[in-house]
This record gives structure tokens, sequence and C-alpha cells, in this order.
């Protein structure tokens, strides 16, 4: 029960921090506005050039779909923790987690998941519409259980972004100003997750080398089950994979922190 | 005459000191080159994929061959090093500037304070990727369309570009200027800068408004477009006008603000 409370509060601070921020986030929406509008009509001058209805295995409708899903569900599962990490590393705010009865992991989580809370929230609003627009003008079928089963594989993708990150930020124990180079992961993670382009875009071998890896489960995978491309078992096989690679990185993140933190030095109180 | 060269040469001389000092700095602190160059080059490769879905798909969009494209996309990214590398840096620093009343001590220097806050310091990794990479680009483009190496073509390419870095310059610090007025304007920085990305592809793609509202309301595409239309032949006589005319009329608003809004400024001494 304490246990519940303490970390129940790390959620709190998280979200209350969201709130305190609201603008920022509804500035960072209009960001991801832009590349999907830019996109758009990119897809709209291809799709009117082509001779093809299909493209890349997509009609004009589903890829204006994906598109904006895309743009949606890469910021609902959208971290940023990773320079708060940096921060507490550098500056030795770590050292109080390891005073205090609290784990940094759990901590992490639980205020990651209530500063998401909002914007989720926000952004979960904004998907209904674009749905029920896909629906009404475009005749996009959108089916209940469809929907449902994406709120499943959203809350693991948003999991499995977590510990994908949390295990990249062990990295702030070996480098000090580690910024940028975050930045740089995160795009292309972006990318090799179908988070700008459907990874179909890319070419048979490029998708061959992707679904070794884990980002896809992220971005592309919940997309496409909401938009029917990734039939029941595929949806039941993609699930399975998505839990495999949370095992695999709570491992992979655990064996980080654990070498990393023996590295942390912190100076005076 | 001999004075506005003078004054030009001594510009210069002090540009190439920032630029010296700004490589000091970035080496003393070396993983953060490193970093810096990660980040762009994750950049660099979102912008190559939208190269990828233009060359796969093998489609002419709106009259323009993949390979023509490619110029485009080229000339975006070499500008994207002058954007982020040369500009973006000194405007998102300039409202912290006016805020703290830094802009105190670059008051007492004999050189335009304009010129000292505004283009200080420089981000040699960011400009050096996107630069090479971009300059790479569209010498493969320019081969594959065949575009002949004359004085004249490779002349007016170069001095495109250096028109469109001075529309740069001043259709993206006008915004900023606005600090000496409002306190917070971080807001504006932000979605100014994202208006950057709409060149990621040839104007040709968006609607006839949009063209015209980015080539003659807020000349965005004037930057990236006009360079390779000039290659392409395929700039209409009044763009070509326009092209000479708007990084002076540009310029000079960003001036005028500039001056309008140095009387706001509260030094933080007095």
């Amino acid at each position: 029960m304490l246990l519940l409370k303490k970390y129940s509060k790390a959620f709190e601070l998280g979200f209350q921090t969201a709130l305190e921020y609201r603008l920022n986030f509804a500035i960072s929406l209009v960001s991801a506005a832009f590349p999907i509008l830019i996109q758009t009509f990119l897809w709209t001058a291809i799709f009117q050039a082509s001779a093809e209805t299909v493209v890349y295995g997509y009609t004009f409708r589903q890829m204006i779909a994906y598109t904006f899903l895309a743009g949606l569900v890469a910021r609902i599962v959208r971290t940023g923790f990773e320079y708060e990490i940096m921060d507490d590393v550098k500056t030795g705010k770590f050292s109080r987690f390891l005073v205090q009865p609290v784990g940094y992991f759990q901590y992490r989580l639980c205020s990651f998941f209530g500063n998401k809370l909002p914007g989720l929230s926000m952004i979960l609003g904004l998907l209904v519409f674009v749905l029920a627009g896909l629906n009404i003008f475009w005749g996009v079928p959108i089916l209940f259980s469809r929907i449902l089963v994406f709120l499943v594989t959203i809350v693991l993708a948003i999991m499995l972004n977590f510990l994908i990150f949390y295990s990249i930020s062990a990295i702030s124990f070996w480098i000090v100003e580690v910024g940028f180079l975050f930045e740089g992961i995160r795009i292309v993670i972006v990318l090799l997750s179908g988070g700008i382009f459907p990874l179909e875009v890319f070419g048979e071998r490029f998708l061959q080398i992707v679904n070794f890896l884990p980002f896809e489960y992220t971005v592309s995978f919940p997309i496409n089950v909401l938009n029917g491309k990734t039939d029941p078992p595929g949806i039941l096989l993609g699930i399975l994979v998505q839990c495999l690679w949370i095992v695999i990185f709570l491992g992979v993140s655990n064996l980080l922190w654990r070498v990393g933190s023996r590295r942390f030095v912190a100076v005076g109180g | 005459m001999n004075n506005v060269l003078r004054e030009i040469r001594k510009h210069l001389i002090i540009y190439g000191l920032f630029v010296k000092n700004s490589v000091m700095a970035q080496m003393e602190y070396r993983f953060n080159f490193i970093g810096n160059f990660s980040m762009e080059a994750g950049y660099l490769c979102v912008k190559l994929s939208y190269v990828v879905v233009v060359f796969r798909s093998g489609v002419k969009i709106n009259g323009l061959s993949p390979d023509e494209i490619l110029l485009f996309i080229g000339t975006f990214i070499a500008l994207t090093g002058v954007y982020a590398g040369v500009f973006m840096i000194n405007n998102f620093g300039l409202r912290t500037k006016i805020k703290d009343g830094d802009l105190d001590i670059y008051l007492t220097k004999p050189v335009s304070l304009q010129f000292m806050a505004t283009l200080r310091q420089a981000d040699v990794t960011i400009f050096s990727v996107d630069a090479i990479a971009g300059s790479i680009i569209i010498v493969i483009a320019w081969r594959r369309l065949g575009i002949p190496v004359t004085f004249v073509t490779v002349g007016g390419f170069i001095g495109l570009i250096f028109l469109s870095s001075v529309v740069t310059y001043s259709l993206f610090l006008m915004p900023q200027i606005l600090s000496f007025w409002f306190m917070n304007t971080s807001a504006i920085a932000e979605t100014t800068d994202m208006f950057w990305d709409f060149n990621s592809m040839p104007m040709d793609i968006y609607n006839r408004w949009i063209q015209q509202i980015g080539v003659f309301v807020v000349p965005i595409f004037v930057i990236t477009n006009f360079p390779p239309l000039f290659l392409l032949h395929k700039m209409p006589p009044f763009y070509q006008v326009w092209v000479l005319l708007v990084p002076l009329v540009l310029f000079t608003l960003a001036r005028l603000l500039w001056k309008q809004g140095l009387k706001s400024y509260s030094s933080a001494s007095s």
C-alpha cells in the first residue's frame, strides 16, 4: 500500500509537470501537424502522377490515413525523460535516489506515465476526430474491436519505447553531455519505427532488417492494427512480439543501469 | 565607396574571428562535436528518406522528374546548413540576450550591434554536415540532369544561394526581434522554425494558393526553390525580378525593425 502511495506521488508529479507546460505541448502538436501537411501534399502529388491506384502497397486513402495516424502515434509514444536522466546524472541529483527508499526505474516509469496522461488524452481525442473524419468523408472502415486492440498495442508501444529510451539514457553514465546524441538517436528511431513514412516505402530488404528490430512495434504496428492492414493472427503475433521485446529491454536496461550506476560519482551533499 | 568597402572588410575579418572562436569552443568539448554530428546526421537521414520516396515512386511530380526533385532537395539540405549552423543558433539566443540585458556589452563595441548580436556564433558541425551532404546531392543531380557547367550556371546558382541566405537571415530574424517588445517569444521562435521544413520538397507539390503565399507574402519558397528553378530554366521572368528585389526588401525591413526594437531595449545596468 505504501509502495502504491509512494509511486502514485511520482505519477502525480509527472501529471502536474505536463499540465504546467501545456502551452509547450500544444506547440509540439502544431509541430507534428507540419510534417503531416507536407507529406499529405507529397502523397497527393505522387498519387496524381502515378498510373497505379496502389503505391507502395497503399491506396491513396490508406496512405493519407497512415500519414495522419503516424504523426499522432509517434507523438503518443514519444519520451523526453532521457534529458532529465542526463541532468540527474550530470548534476549529481541521481545520488538522492541511491540513499532514499525510492527505486529510480519505478519513479521514472510512474512519472513518465503521469506526464503522458494529459497529452495522451488530448491526442486520443484528436485521434477520434481523425478516425471519424476518415470514416465519414472517405468511408475508411473503423471497427470498434480494432480500436480496442489498438489501445492495447498502444499501451505496450508506450511501455516498449519507455524501456528503449531508458536503456539508451544509461549512456549518461559514460558520457556527460549526451543531449545531442539522444536527439540523433531519437530521430533515427522515429524513421525506423515508421513514424515518418510507412516502412514499405524503403523496400523489401529494408523491411527484412527492420523486422529484426523492436522499433516498428512502437508506431507502425499499432497503426496497421487500426487501419486493418494486419490480420487477426498477425495482430496476435505482433502483441506477443511486443511483449517479448518488453521483456528483452527490461533485461537490457537493468544490465546497463547496474553497470552504468557503478560509474556514478557524486561530490558533496 | 571606400568607406563602405573598408567597413565590409572589417566585418568580414571580425566574422572570421567569430567562426574561429566558435570552432575552438566546440573543439574544447570534443564529445559535443560528435553528439552534434550524430544529431545532424539523424536529421539528414530523415531528409534523405524523402529522396527515397520520390525515386522509388519513379513518377514525375507536377512536371518535375525525380532527378529534378533531387536538385531541390540537395539545395534544401545545403541551405539548412546555413540556416541551422549560421543563423538559427544566434536567433534562438537573441531573446535571452535581450531579456538578460546581455546586449549592453555589445553596445559599447565599435561594430554594428545587429551584426554582433545575430552572427556571433556559428555551429560548424551542423553547417559542415548539411553543406557537404547538400553539395554532394546537388552535384549528383546536376550530372544526372546534364546541366552544363559554365560560368553562367555555376555563378548564377552560387549567386542565388547567396541571395537565398540573405532572405533566410532577414525572414527568420524578424520574428525574433519581437523579443524587444515581448519578453517570452519562445513559442514564436519555435513556430517560425517549423516553417523551414516547408522547403523540404519543391513548392510545386503545394497548391497554387500556398505557392503564391510562399513566394510573395512570406517568401519562404524563394529560399530553396529559386536556385534550382534557375538551373532548370523554369524561372518565370517575374520571379527573376522578384529574386533580386526580395532580399533587399526583407533586409531593409529587418534592419528597420531592429532599429525600432532597439529603442525599446532596457539595459540591465540602467
